[in-house]
């Protein structure tokens, strides 16, 4: 019940906050902000829900499409909570991060987000694959708002791009769920979109392949992989601050998570025939990601190809197949999502105190914001993987756990840790470094909500890099499940 | 004929019989208030008199009609989106010479002839409600005929209909040679008729050609924009919904009856045309600002989508036809009532232009148009986004992989444009820029149709319980 709460409570409060606050900025953002904190608070009490079948700590059904036996199921495992918790802590901090930025129809605004919230929670905790593809769509429908209403200067073409790239990678997925859902009913005579029945589904060989093709396509397109990234650029330049932490940080890890989820467990056997191709399609994000946020002259842009780099290590942590790699995923995300988010929400500040992301219209802001300077210092140096911060935990054991599986593609892959700080320190030196441009020559000083904010986003990275293991431990049974599902013969 | 055979027929007595009356009433009733309430009062003694049908057995007429579960569920969707169009009739607000009280009269003709068509099992009877639908439409599209582009629909509408009817009719004519008679399901087990098989596959093919139209599959579609922009708003939307309707619903039973499944170049013949029709029809929709033009092209390709559903075959595939018609209905009816609501007399609100800014002038309606363009769409938590499912299901029970990838591509497609108008409701409205409001009838409808269409989306399962009993009784076995 907790589960099914723990998403009706944003959901709920969504047309509240749009009523209420629908002409008062200040209203609505701290209703929104009260709607999530609370929610997160409920998320918390899952560490003390009774158990069930290990490794799962809740699960709560319903019938609901009886004629195709879907169910709302919903459960929850470590790895389910940990995606829930970044998500309502990075909700938070988006709303936070939108307080002083959203004037124009805020009731609006955070009833879209408190959507998009909510729809990404049940993308996390559905384990009926017609349930999951629901979430899965409706979660785009808000952010597709959020970034058409109150996006930047392109902010159609944008919207309309995300859409259209996600939704028809989404169809597709849908298929493939069909296809497994009848090739499990010819097989044993039951008709159910149940995670759990899916996962003992007799599949041939190779239409179990084109399965997961169907999955792994919708995944990462999410990721994103390269080449299936071209969205996210557009996507994350144009949404409003708060739309990109959501955006970057949570949005993008749906898919990481659903390869862990679905793809790998369900196709164990396919995943392991593809995995060379991903390791390479991973690392080539790696890279390229790299290189193209070094060229970006927008705040924004660069930061938003940094996440095609970093994401690129996600899709080999998965596809490296074994249980480093995959802790490293887990931690890559959350680490990820919270670096990230933060980048974002310093980019936001710099927009909406200069108005313009151009680098080379701005500089020297150190002097004018020193503790915006060291703070967007922090979260550089954090993405870029410095020991003790959280990010070098997840590559660290990606680069491990790949290495194992194949040296050559995880040689490659590590010099876009070069490509990583280069990036990296190229975005402190123009913005914050060098002389100060008319654009730059009057600064307002941050308030103290947003040193707050930024604050509060830098004590989980420190936290996480230099004590990972509760959170590793957390994961650590739902991966061991995936282990024992993987035929013999295909860890190193 | 017996006693049984003509209670089972005063439902379509009560159209027919309202229809012919109105017709007339309306040359010595001026007021145009009173029959608009008449036909409104016959839509809904129709529906009630199919109350007492519900649970009973299937009864055939003289041959030539079949009164069971699915024809009863055709009239209930048929006959509500009737009484929906008549009162867009009543709302739409006409120049004065435009506003003829017979249009109601005429509406409820054609609404009879829906019903005939639903409940054929017969070539005849199939014959006898196509024509009276398109008669009465022909009449209804070219009524404002001060307008040039309401006389061009009319008779583009006029000759390409006779057209058609000619190749039904010659169609009908090789079958009956083939087969020896005109019921759908005799005819259907000639098939491969000992003497006629060519006659049997070139009359079929003819007479899939004459329904195609009505369709407007691809290519046979050419029609549709024109005359969706050339008739009235309440008018276009009766096109696109009880009259497409119907002959979805003939198409269907023609295609279980005769069996079409197994008749291997017919049935690639329809599955080419489908996919034709769901690119197509997106493609063209794409870069288009006249609001009715792009509804056309979006019906294409929603019809498309509905034939692909169709031929998978088998009880699923029966399913998955009606519940797409179900929620096609709902949404439709409420995209052109919004429009309706929204129009001038002598301005329809018709430019994609017009609609800009909605949402901070009526919030309401742009929301609902949101509901309904989201539904079209195949957008989670609406109709739309079940009926594509359940249009991926059957096709993927039958493992019909290409068929499937082009309804994703169309999906695709077709986003973009139902995006474009959703973005356009919610960008700042332009200086001059002002909207009528909703009166209280029509806000009352539109909400429910809303509901509906959200219901749909939301617990479709007494409904999809409900079409799966009907399919299994439709197809035993």
């Amino acid at each position: 019940m907790t589960l099914m709460a723990l998403i009706a409570l944003p959901l709920l409060a969504a047309p509240l906050v749009w009523w209420l606050g629908r002409d008062n900025p200040g209203r609505a953002g701290v209703l929104a902000l009260i709607a999530v904190l609370a929610d997160l608070a409920l998320a918390l009490t899952l560490f003390t829900a009774g158990g069930d079948a290990e490794p799962w700590l809740q699960r709560w059904q319903v019938d609901w499409i009886p004629r195709f036996g879907i169910q709302i199921l919903l459960a929850v495992d470590g790895l389910g909570l940990l995606m829930v918790l970044l998500t309502l802590g990075l909700g938070a901090a988006a709303i936070l991060a939108s307080l002083s930025e959203i004037r124009e129809r805020p009731g609006f605004y955070y009833f879209h987000m408190l959507l998009a919230i909510a729809g990404t929670l049940g993308v996390f905790l559905a384990l009926d694959l017609f349930l999951f593809f629901f979430f899965w769509e409706l979660m785009l429908v808000p952010m597709y708002f959020l970034i058409s209403v109150w996006g930047h200067e392109d902010r159609d073409r944008a919207a309309i791009k995300f859409f259209i790239f996600t939704q028809a990678s989404g169809l597709v997925m849908l298929l493939a769920i069909l296809g497994l859902v009848w090739a499990h009913h010819a097989d044993s005579g039951e008709l159910t979109f149940s995670y759990f029945a899916l996962l003992e589904a007799g599949l041939d060989p190779q239409f179990a392949f084109w399965l997961m093709l169907g999955f792994f396509l919708a995944f990462t397109v999410k990721l994103p992989m390269v080449p299936l990234h071209t969205w996210l650029p557009d996507a994350h330049t144009q949404a409003p601050t708060g739309g990109s932490v959501l955006l970057a940080g949570v949005l993008l890890k749906t898919g990481g998570y659903g390869l862990l989820r679905f793809v790998v467990p369900i196709f164990p056997e396919a995943s392991a025939a593809f995995a060379p191709v991903a390791l390479w399609l991973g690392a080539a994000g790696v890279l390229y990601g790299a290189v193209l946020a070094f060229g970006q002259e927008d705040v924004k842009r660069l930061v938003a190809y940094s996440s095609v780099s970093h994401m690129g290590f996600v899709l080999m942590g998965v596809f490296a197949l074994n249980i480093q790699a995959w802790q490293g995923t887990v931690l890559q995300m959350l680490a990820h999502g919270l670096t990230t988010g933060a980048l974002f929400v310093i980019a936001g500040l710099i927009q909406h105190h200069f108005h313009t992301r151009d680098m080379k219209r701005l500089g020297g802001l150190w002097h004018r914001l020193p503790r915006l300077g060291v703070m967007a210092m922090f979260f550089a140096v954090a993405s870029l993987g410095m020991p003790g911060l959280a990010n070098f935990v997840g590559e660290f054991l990606i680069l491990v756990g790949s290495f194992r599986a194949d040296a050559v593609v995880t040689a490659v892959a590590a010099l876009g840790l070069i490509g990583a700080a280069v990036y990296s320190l190229i975005l402190i030196q123009r913005v914050f470094q060098g002389p100060e441009t008319e654009t730059t020559a009057s600064g307002i000083s941050l308030d103290r909500r947003e040193r707050f904010l930024l604050g509060a986003l830098a004590v989980p990275v420190v936290v996480l890099g230099l004590v990972p293991q509760p959170v590793m431990d957390l994961a650590a049974p739902a991966l061991a499940v995936l282990e024992s599902l993987m035929p013999s013969g295909v860890l190193p | 004929m017996s006693m049984n055979d003509v209670q089972a027929l005063i439902p379509l007595m009560i159209l027919a019989g309202a229809g012919v009356v109105l017709v007339m009433l309306s040359a010595f009733v001026p007021r145009r208030g009173v029959v608009a309430a008449l036909a409104g009062v016959s839509a809904v003694a129709f529906l009630l008199a199919l109350l007492p049908y519900f649970g009973t057995q299937a009864v055939e007429v003289a041959e030539l009609l079949v009164v069971d579960p699915l024809t009863l569920f055709f009239w209930t969707l048929l006959g509500i989106a009737t009484l929906v169009s008549l009162i867009w009739l009543m709302v739409t607000p006409v120049a004065e010479h435009d506003g003829g009280a017979e249009r109601y009269g005429l509406m409820v003709l054609a609404a009879t002839g829906a019903m005939v068509l639903a409940a054929a099992q017969h070539f005849a009877a199939l014959f006898l409600g196509l024509e009276l639908l398109s008669v009465s439409l022909i009449i209804l599209v070219a009524w404002q005929c001060r307008r040039a582009l309401s006389i061009e629909a009319g008779l583009k509408y006029l000759v390409l209909s006779g057209l058609a009817t000619g190749f039904l009719l010659f169609g009908m004519a090789l079958i009956y040679a083939a087969s020896g008679s005109l019921a759908f399901e005799i005819t259907g087990r000639a098939h491969p008729a000992q003497v006629g098989e060519l006659y049997w596959l070139a009359g079929m093919a003819m007479l899939l050609a004459g329904l195609v139209f009505k369709l407007s599959i691809v290519p046979l579609h050419f029609w549709t924009p024109d005359v969706y922009q050339g008739a009235s708003l309440p008018v276009t939307g009766f096109l696109a919904t009880v009259s497409k309707g119907a002959v979805l619903a003939v198409l269907v039973r023609l295609y279980f009856d005769m069996a079409l499944a197994d008749a291997g170049g017919l049935w690639m013949g329809l599955a080419v045309l489908a996919g034709a029709s769901m690119l197509v029809g997106n493609w063209l929709a794409l870069r288009q600002n006249q609001l009715k033009r792009l509804l056309a092209y979006s019906s294409i390709a929603h019809m498309g989508y509905a034939l692909a559903a169709l031929l998978a075959g088998g009880a699923l595939a029966l399913e998955a036809v009606v519940f797409y018609l179900a929620f096609y209905l709902a949404t439709t009816l409420g995209a052109f009532g919004v429009l309706a609501v929204l129009s001038r007399p002598q301005h329809e609100c018709e430019r994609l232009d017009q609609l800009q800014g909605l949402y901070h002038h009526r919030p309401a309606l742009a929301l609902i148009l949101t509901v309904m363009l989201f539904s079209l769409a195949g957008v989670p938590l609406t109709g739309g986004f079940i009926g594509k499912f359940y249009v991926l299901a059957s096709g993927a029970a039958s493992e019909l992989w290409t068929l499937m990838a082009l309804v994703i591509a169309g999906s695709a497609i077709g986003l973009y444009y139902y995006l474009r108008v959703v973005l356009a409701l919610f960008r700042a409205p332009a200086e001059t820029s002002s909207f009528r409001s909703a009166t209280v009838p029509s806000t009352i409808v539109l909400v429910a149709l809303t509901l509906v269409v959200l219901w749909l989306g939301l617990y479709p399962a007494p409904l999809s319980d409900g079409l799966a009993r009907i399919a299994e009784l439709a197809l035993p076995g």
